[in-house]
Formats: C-alpha cells, structure tokens, sequence
C-alpha cells in the first residue's frame, strides 16, 4: 500500500515537472522573436543571426522626433496615427457595444439571438469586410473615419462578448429594479448602476479591442488609400528595407504602449475597489 | 382608507394568467404576507405593486390614488430581493443614501438618514465597506436600511431570507419582525416559507395558481383553512374524508363530533392538525408506521382502520412508543376543522 502511494506521488512530481518544462520552452519560443524585436531596436546591425552594435539609441530617436528613417512618413507618426483610430474604434465599440451586450444579457426581446450573432459576425477576416466596405462605402476609403468605422466594427465582438459575460455573471434584472424602486430613471440606472458594475468586462474588452485594432492589417491594407498610413501599413511597406531596425523600435514602442494603456486601464479599474477583509 | 389596495388585479403573460382577479388591501402600519407554492403568482403581485409589471386588468392604489400605470421609480416603494441587489461599485454608505439622492434629498440630510437607518440595524461599522466583503445577514440588513432610506410608501421584500442558512433565518425573523413593528412602516412581504410568514405578518394572503385562496390573521389562516389547499399549504395536516350529518362526522370506522360548522351535510373533508389529536384513551385506533424525531416533539406517521394515513405530533416524554404500537386517540370537537367544498 505504501509503494503504490509513493509511486503515485513520485509520478505527480515528474509529471508537474515535464508539464512545468514544456509550458516554460513555449513560453521563450513565443516570447523570443518579441524579446529579439525590442532588443534589436537599440542595436545598429542586424545583420547576422543576432543584432549587433548595441547600445545606440538612435532608432527610438528616429520614431520619436522622425529623423531619417528611410521612409515616406515619420514611424511615430504612423503609430500615433494608429493609436488615435484604434481609441476611436474603442469609442464607439463603448458606445454601441455596451448597451447591446446589455441587452442582449438582460432581455428576451424578439430577434435576441440575431442580435447577438450580427454583435458578433464581424469576427470575419478582416480583408473581406474590408472589400466589402469599400463596396458599400467607396467615398468613406480615403478618410481616417472609413478605419475608425472598420475597427470598430471588426473589433465589437471582443468588446460585446466580454461586456456580454460581466453582465452576465451578475443579476441584472434585481439590480436594475432596485435603482428604479429607489427612484433612478432608466438611463440613470443605466450609467450609474449597471455599467460600473460591468466595468471589469468593459475595461478587458476595450483592452482587448484597442491592441487588436491598433495593429489590424488586412482591414487596413484594403481600405487605406493615402496619407499617413496606420502602424501596420507603415511596418508592411518598410520591413525589407534598411529601416527595419526603426520598425523594430516602432514596435516596441507599440509593445510599451500596450503595456501602459493596460496597466492605466486596471489602475482605473482597481480605483473605487472596496477594503476586502 | 387602506394604505394599498389591489382591487381585482389580473396578469396575463400571453395565453398564461399569473394572477387572475386577485384583490388585497393592505391597511397603514401593516405587514401582509403572500404565501404559496413556486409559481403561484406571489412575486408578479409584489411586482404589479411594484410598478415592474402591468396589470392587464384592475386597479393598484397607494393611499387611494391610483398608481396602475406609474412607473416604478415614481412610486415610491422600498425593494428587497432575495439576492439583495447591492450596489457593489458603491460603499454600503453609498447603497444607503442613493435612494434618497434620487429623491433630491440633500448631502447632509440623506447621510445623516442613512447613519440613523445603519445604527438602527446595527450596521453603522459597516458603512465604508463594499457590499461584496459582508455576509448574507449584513447584506440583508443593508438592503433593508438601502430600501427604508426613501421612507417609502409600502416596503416590498421578495424571500428576501432563502438564501440564509436554519439559525441565521431565525434569528433574522425576529429581528425583522420587531423592526417592521417599531417602524410601523406597511410591508407587502412575499414568501413560499409559510412558517416565516406565520411568524412575521400580521396578515397573510395564500395564493395557488394565480387565485387568491384565503386571507386573514395567521390564526384565522391556520385554524380555519378555506380549502382543502390551505389546510394543506400552511403547517401539517391531516385531510380526512368524511360524511357529515349535523355536527356528527363519519369517518367510516368511527364517529367523530365536530361544533365549529356552518355548511350542508354531505361529503366533506375533515382537517384535524396533528398537535390537535390527544394521545391516551379514545376512540379511534392508529398503528404507527413510522417515528421522527425532531427535537421538541415526535411525529409519528400512522394508518387509520380504513388505511388513511394520520401525523400524530407525540410528547418527547412517550419515549416508550415504537413502530408497529398502536395508539388510541380522541379529537377535541373545537380542533375538528371542516372543509365543506373543495375548488
């Protein structure tokens, strides 16, 4: 009895290990090329295998103030262009999405699951909803509002699912018939009572929405015409050429961007948290 | 002038009717109880007085003034589900004094209401906590202090004690009880819990199936059932069918009086309550089949002659009773309740 106990724990033992091990070679197999692109963004040469020549700074400074980079446009331009339509995209996806998500969990209205599915249908790739936008809306194409739109079309459903399982881990129905019996209009109800108590799922899927849309090619690549192209565009059109190294620090730019946007974003969502004992 | 009154309330959801011509007036000061089983109906009546639902037919008054179509926020009325509803993005003060903010009730005023209604439920400690960080017995407090903070017009509590674990319940009861009391404030309070109801209101309504059976003091309620689904939904019963001439009831293998009758003779059903039946010498034998114990007294399951069954509630102290004894019992004439017609 003993030996089949200890055979059963050195078996568990060997296998957290193996399991520890093989998650930890993915990890560094997925992590590698970005640790590598931020590396060789403050490296001169890249070559050989590795970048080489560090540490210069002069890519980081060539976004930053868009100094000879080899390229139509400034990189920070692009990436603060990029960051500008993503925001943009998160707007509204915030200002349509979250009501119909609420919706959606709360009432059972007629066509409630057609509404759900066209809440989430754009999950589409990217490069047929951008044909078919430039169909639809051929005027719309050569204006930044055409990618605003498109992001936030193709980025809604991450925004509506994950508002969509806050309200739906809570019970909407009492809450929203408590603030009313207390006196609150609907939209007050609304504003005060039900969307911040959602706002984990609102903070997570405009996470979520704004990195994806930030960096969306295929959208980008059929709808943009002319003028500062979106981060994507930018990256695609200068990534053989010599300013590869510049693209690399655009990225981890880009990479720092993200990081900050969802640290300020849980900052916030943190803020107003209760003393839990 | 009753403080609220439904006056031949119906609710159809499409082809179903939830509460089907149901009337309640509920007087100033006063706690009414509606009772029943799942889906009777209790909780669209609590929402029809709330405001959430329409009636499709009838009237709601508060203090005479018809309120049928004003909307819920309007009405004025205090609301305790069984889940609480907190507020969980504001502090327990913040839940407090949100009615009243709604109300145009100013800072000052609306914070030192919600300090008196804390410290009268004995929660002001709690005041700067979240709502998540307390348990179902300082939630419940919460949602209660939440909902008299508007000094409403009537105070809706929907089962608002399910979740709540045997003791805790208990304890809530009587301190609700005394509470709704000290405040006199007019409660609607719906519950499938009839012993909670018997404990807390002064009223109950028992509804089955959309219809209202019967209303009245909990006594009334208990004592002299309508139906045979009253005697059957509140406490334990012991339904026997019977013939009756004058006050002369056969059971078929004996003869019992009953004085409190009032119908024609013929079939009906006798209701004698199993703390009612005296155990010693009498009449009528039953064979045990069954004993629980439950702490204050022993039921007994038992087979009448004719094979119906009877719950016999024993004294702890007839320790001696076993499966398979018989028993012989006698019914005082006063405790033999019965029930002329059935619906």
């Amino acid at each position: 009895m003993v030996g089949r106990f200890s055979e059963g724990s050195l078996s568990a033992r060997y296998g957290r290990s193996f399991v520890k091990l093989v998650l930890a070679l993915t990890l560094v197999f997925l992590a590698f090329p970005v640790v590598m692109t931020f590396l060789s963004s403050f490296a001169s040469d890249w070559s050989a295998v590795f970048p080489t020549g560090f540490v210069t700074f002069d890519h980081w400074g060539d976004v930053i103030y868009g100094t000879d980079i080899g390229a139509d446009v400034a990189v920070g331009s692009s990436l603060a262009y990029s960051t500008g339509l993503a925001l943009g995209g998160v707007v509204i996806n915030l200002i349509v999405g979250v009501p119909i998500a609420s919706a959606i969990a709360r009432y059972d209205f007629w066509g409630r699951d057609w509404v759900n599915v066209f809440a989430i249908l754009p999950l589409a790739p990217g490069i047929i909803l951008g044909i078919a936008f430039l169909r639809t809306y051929p005027d719309l194409s050569t204006s930044g509002i055409a990618l605003i739109i498109g992001y936030s079309l193709l980025k809604a459903p991450y925004m509506v699912m994950a508002v969509q399982s806050s309200f739906q881990s809570m019970d909407l129905q009492q809450l929203e018939e408590s603030a009313r019996s207390l006196g609150a209009s609907w939209p007050r109800t609304f504003l005060t009572v039900i969307v911040p108590n959602a706002k984990t799922g609102i903070i997570a899927g405009s996470i979520i929405s704004w990195t994806l849309a930030a960096a969306e090619f295929n959208f980008s690549y059929i709808v943009y015409s002319r003028g500062t192209p979106p981060l994507a565009i930018f990256l695609y059109n200068n990534i053989t050429n010599a300013s590869f190294l510049n693209a690399a620090a655009a990225v981890s730019i880009f990479f720092l961007l993200i990081a900050l946007v969802t640290i300020s974003l849980q900052i916030i969502g943190n803020r107003g948290s209760f003393r839990r004992i | 002038m009753s403080e609220v009154s439904l006056e031949n309330i119906t609710k159809r959801f499409d082809s179903t009717v939830a509460v089907d011509d149901v009337s309640i007036d509920i007087a100033d000061g006063e706690v009414m109880g509606i009772v029943g089983p799942s889906g009777c109906g209790k909780t669209t009546a609590l929402r029809l007085v709330a405001g959430f639902e329409t009636a499709t037919e009838g009237t709601i008054r508060y203090a005479g003034e018809d309120v049928t179509h004003v909307p819920p926020e309007n009405r004025n009325v205090g609301l305790v589900f069984q889940s609480y509803a907190l507020f969980n993005n504001m502090s327990v003060l913040k839940n407090v004094t949100f009615g009243p903010k709604m109300h145009g009730v100013g800072k000052e005023e609306r914070k030192k209401r919600a300090y008196e209604l804390l410290e009268l439920l004995d929660i002001e400690e709690l005041a700067d906590r979240s709502p998540q960080t307390l348990s179902g017995g300082q939630q419940q407090r919460v949602g209660l202090a939440r909902a008299l903070a508007i000094e409403p017009h009537i105070l809706l509590l929907d089962e608002p004690m399910t979740g709540l674990d045997a003791k805790l319940k208990q304890t809530l009861r009587q301190e609700l009880g005394e509470l709704l009391d000290d405040l006199g404030v007019t409660t609607l309070y719906v519950t499938h819990d009839q012993e909670q109801a018997m404990s807390m209101c002064d009223r109950i309504a028992v509804m089955n199936d959309g219809h209202l059976e019967q209303i009245g003091t909990p006594p009334e309620i208990y004592e002299e059932p309508a139906n045979e689904f009253v005697a059957g939904f509140i406490g334990t019963a012991n339904l026997l069918k019977a013939t009756i001439r004058g006050d002369q009831v056969s059971l078929g293998f004996a003869d019992i009086a009953a004085h409190k009758r009032t119908g024609a003779d013929g079939e009906v059903t006798v209701l004698i309550r199993p703390d009612d039946i005296i155990v010693g010498d009498g009449p009528i034998d039953v064979e045990v089949t069954n004993l629980f114990y439950q702490g204050e007294h022993i039921q007994a399951m038992g087979s009448l002659p004719d094979g119906q069954k009877m719950k016999i509630s024993l004294d702890r102290s007839l320790t001696d009773v076993s499966t398979g004894d018989t028993l012989s019992v006698d019914f005082d004439p006063d405790t033999v309740h019965v029930i002329e017609s059935t619906r």
